[in-house]
């Protein structure tokens, strides 16, 4: 909600302030996008277009909503569209979609505190070794399943396991950020 | 994975690709196409003013209550809101399902229903930014239109909004000024472009019809342009090796025969191109003659070539992300590089939703080629796409360098998606008309499958004084830059036009095979106003007429009496008389130098022609070639024109007229005719 002050009412809609909210929420809707696409390149043109159809409908925008979840609004309907016209569809029923919002809404709470991505950071500092080596092996190294379970020695099915662990304890922890912060 | 985590998975990755850090690259190309939203918005402006006070002045003239007048403006704008769908907020959109819950969560007091009703008031002033063109218009003038229109009258049409109808006039009269008896409208319904123009899936092909047999009494003369294009047959190959269905107006028969190269003498004389006739029986009607009509261009050593300033412009939007788009454009420049030397110049536009100049003018020294080549590695693609910006740019850039006496020339690189901006087919030939005649020509790259917009970028080329290839593979991109390219960057001949002239006393009907919509009227012959084809440097350009033999006066068809006149209808035109000639035709040709303009008178020449009654068997291996290819374009075409023609006879025109074939493009061609059968 913090960030609707930013843009101006009932005034012609304010481009400096829309480029600062752009660059608040980008990344994020980017990583919303990506959930919603696994596809990084499809996910840039789609919050690229997202952005322009929310800069020109500006003035339908809600004052009492968040631009965080209007822009995703605006992204699931780009998606949709996007799929209508690609062969190859990616099935993302109801409930993950309500996950995803409920994830996304809670992190637009730590924009005013550095960001989600600041917060992912300190989570991750947390994490156990074990756990914390094997996201570094397939996120950050960009490795296969099979690939980072070969370099951390372990089978395949134990690198599942850490890494769904990881991604349980930082979703945790920044839920905790988010609601002991704002 | 845990649906709950699939958040945080993104989130993981998205972090491991940029850390906490902006994506700066993103956030420029959105500045960019906000920029470009900006300036259309201001464009649009004064028309949705005025339509706005019609409506007003409408209403309230019907109406007469000012009141009632403001209530009926309000349905209407809730029409606005039930069509527009597809792109506005959860709270409108999406009444139903996880929108509706999100709208009840976060809906301050006015709640759900409410807000829809106030928002969809404001829906079709805000559509009205949307720029559309407008294909409806006669005559082929572009007019612009709201979409807020246009997807008004498509929802009363269909009442669906992810179905508005896109009726495109593929070959517009205005479009295709000498296209005369070839032009007409063809109407496209969902082929997957939004009114918008937004990059779909869909390849997009302008409808052309066959040239008929016509009768050299009626019709004793038969004018078109040279076209050196050869997009068509890279683009029929890719869709046949890759086992699809090829549609019947991708294939422009001519374009397909001028892909290869035959081997016409050089010119000898004032000159600057050969004319090679060869007459021999028809291969799939052995009653009907073929005529293959040949033109050489001058050979110029390559070392000789004048100096080049090229500008190219590329698309980098994010529909060319993919390995056969940007990526097979940029090694396929770095070929034409090597070509390059330090007298010539490169410089590098770049469009998406922005325009922008990606390399300043470099001549090609040895530190030029490095700062080129740095400039192509760190090409990639994103955004949509602003073709027109992108080539008013280009444009600019290459008059500002004109290099006199050299070689200017834009080279356009894209998948052929023009998104934002100058939209219209029709604006945008006739601005590249425009600038054709500033001696900047044009070359047009077409890349990739799926979004191609066929129709629009070899219109753009007819007019532009240019050329369109079609790149399919490196290996292409290597034939098109150094075999084809290096020839048509030095234009020897511009506004080459052929005119055939048959004797009625031994033509009895006659057809031009392809070269559908390079007709030009028997007028524009002698009209040094009219543009047309242009020929590179040792390039060919061939064209087939098929022949009935005959006298046309004793072969003309019976008609009807006719009622309402006195003369009734002759086999032979009274008062005409047939000289005495053993000449079957005679090939009249038009052209200008490449630096003459518009107002220069152009040169002519003409050869007559004696049918030396072979068969085609006893032809030259470039007569039975470039017939099998004519042949396959038929079949290809479904033509009603194609006899006994069948693929077996394409095989066996093409084995036999394959000759040395260094390059193996004839076998190739051969190959992909087995793969038919």
């Amino acid at each position: 909600m913090q960030a609707v002050d930013k843009l101006p009412t009932n005034q012609p809609a304010d481009r400096r302030a829309f480029s600062v909210l752009a660059k608040e929420h980008h990344r994020s809707l980017l990583a919303y996008a990506q959930a919603l696409t696994k596809e990084s390149h499809t996910s840039r043109d789609i919050v690229q277009d997202a952005f322009v159809v929310a800069w020109r409908n500006l003035e339908t925008f809600d004052v009492t909503r968040d631009f965080g979840s209007w822009m995703r609004g605006i992204v699931r309907n780009k998606w949709r569209e996007f799929q209508r016209k690609s062969t190859r569809q990616v099935v993302v029923d109801d409930d993950v979609l309500e996950c995803l919002e409920a994830d996304a809404q809670q992190w637009d709470g730590l924009i005013e505190h550095g960001g989600v991505f600041n917060r992912l950071e300190k989570c991750l500092k947390k994490l156990p070794e074990n756990l914390a080596e094997a996201v570094r092996a397939f996120y950050y190294d960009e490795l296969s399943g099979q690939e980072a379970a070969d370099v951390l020695c372990v089978s395949g099915a134990t690198l599942r396991k850490r890494l769904e662990r990881a991604r349980g304890g930082l979703r945790d922890c920044l839920q905790a950020g988010s609601n002991s912060e704002i | 994975m845990k649906k709950e985590n699939q958040m945080i998975d993104a989130l993981l990755k998205e972090h491991a690709r940029n850390k906490c850090a902006d994506d700066s690259d993103f956030l420029k190309s959105l500045e960019g196409r906000l920029d470009a939203e900006e300036n259309i918005i201001s464009v649009i402006k004064p028309s949705v003013k005025r339509r706005g006070y019609g409506i007003a002045a409408g209403v309230a003239a019907t109406l007469v209550v000012g009141a009632i007048g403001v209530a009926h403006f309000t349905r209407d704008a809730g029409f606005g809101e039930q069509i527009a769908m597809n792109e506005i907020p959860p709270t409108i959109s999406e009444g139903l399902g996880e929108g509706a819950s999100l709208a009840r969560e976060h809906t301050a007091p006015t709640g759900v229903k409410e807000e829809i009703r106030k928002q969809a008031d404001q829906k079709p002033k805000l559509l009205s930014n949307d720029v559309v063109p407008d294909k409806f218009a006669s005559g082929g003038g572009m007019q612009t239109r709201s979409s807020a229109e246009i997807r008004i009258e498509g929802a009363s049409a269909t009442l669906d909004s992810q179905h508005l109808p896109s009726m495109r006039s593929k070959i517009g009269k205005g479009a295709m000024p000498r296209g005369g008896e070839n032009t007409h409208y063809h109407f496209y319904r969902n082929l997957g472009r939004s009114p918008k123009g937004q990059s779909v899936i869909g390849d997009r092909y302008g409808a052309l019809t066959d040239n008929a047999f016509k009768s050299p009494w009626k019709d004793p003369l038969s004018t078109f342009s040279v076209d050196v294009d050869t997009a068509s047959y890279a683009n029929v190959r890719r869709m046949i090796q890759s086992g699809n269905v090829v549609p019947k107006d991708a294939v422009r028969i001519e374009e397909m025969i001028n892909y290869f190269a035959y081997d016409y003498p050089q010119p000898e004389g004032k000159h600057p191109f050969s004319v090679n006739v060869e007459t021999a029986s028809c291969p799939w009607n052995e009653k009907h003659r073929l005529v293959k009509v040949g033109l050489k261009g001058k050979d110029i050593i390559r070392e000789k070539r004048p100096a080049t300033n090229l500008v190219f412009l590329l698309d980098v939007s994010g529909s060319m992300n993919r390995q056969d788009k940007l990526p097979l454009l940029v090694d396929s420049m770095k070929i034409l590089l090597k070509e390059l030397n330090a007298d010539d110049s490169v410089s590098i536009v770049v469009y998406a939703g922005a325009q922008g100049v990606a390399l300043p003018p470099t001549y090609v020294n040895d530190a030029g080629r490095k700062a080129i080549l740095k400039s192509l590695e760190s090409m990639h693609s994103g955004g949509s796409t602003n073709g027109g910006a992108g080539i008013t740019l280009a444009y600019k850039m290459a008059k500002k360098h004109f290099v006199k006496g050299g070689v200017n020339r834009v080279i356009l690189g894209t998948d052929g998606d023009f998104n934002v901006g100058v939209t219209g087919d029709e604006s945008l030939v006739n601005m590249v008309e425009r600038e054709a005649k500033s001696g900047v020509f044009l070359s047009v790259l077409g890349f990739g499958q799926g979004n191609l917009n066929d129709s629009m970028l070899e219109k753009i080329t007819n007019k532009g004084n240019g050329n369109y290839f079609y790149i399919d593979s490196l290996r292409e991109g290597r034939k098109v830059f150094l075999d084809d390219m290096m020839g048509n960057m030095v234009t020897i001949a511009k506004d080459v036009k052929i005119q055939i002239e048959f004797n009625p006393s031994k033509v009895s009907s006659y057809r031009l095979i392809g070269y559908a919509n390079r007709m030009l009227k028997k007028e524009d012959f002698k009209n040094k106003l009219i543009d047309a084809g242009e020929i590179g440097a040792g390039h060919t350009v061939t064209a087939l007429y098929e022949i009935v033999p005959g006298n046309a006066a004793e072969a003309a068809p019976e008609v009807d009496e006719l009622k309402y006149q006195e003369n009734k209808p002759q086999p032979k035109p009274v008062g005409r008389k047939v000289v005495d000639s053993p000449e079957m035709m005679t090939v009249k040709l038009a052209y200008k130098q490449p630096e003459a303009t518009k107002e220069t008178e152009s040169t002519y020449f003409s050869k007559a022609v004696v049918d030396g009654k072979k068969t085609w068997q006893q032809a030259s291996e470039d007569f039975k070639f470039s017939s099998g290819v004519a042949l396959f374009g038929m079949l290809q075409r479904q033509s009603e024109y194609a006899g006994q023609g069948n693929y077996a006879l394409v095989r066996k025109l093409a084995e036999h007229g394959r000759g040395e074939d260094e390059k193996g493009h004839r076998t190739e061609f051969s190959d992909i005719v087995r793969k038919l059968k």
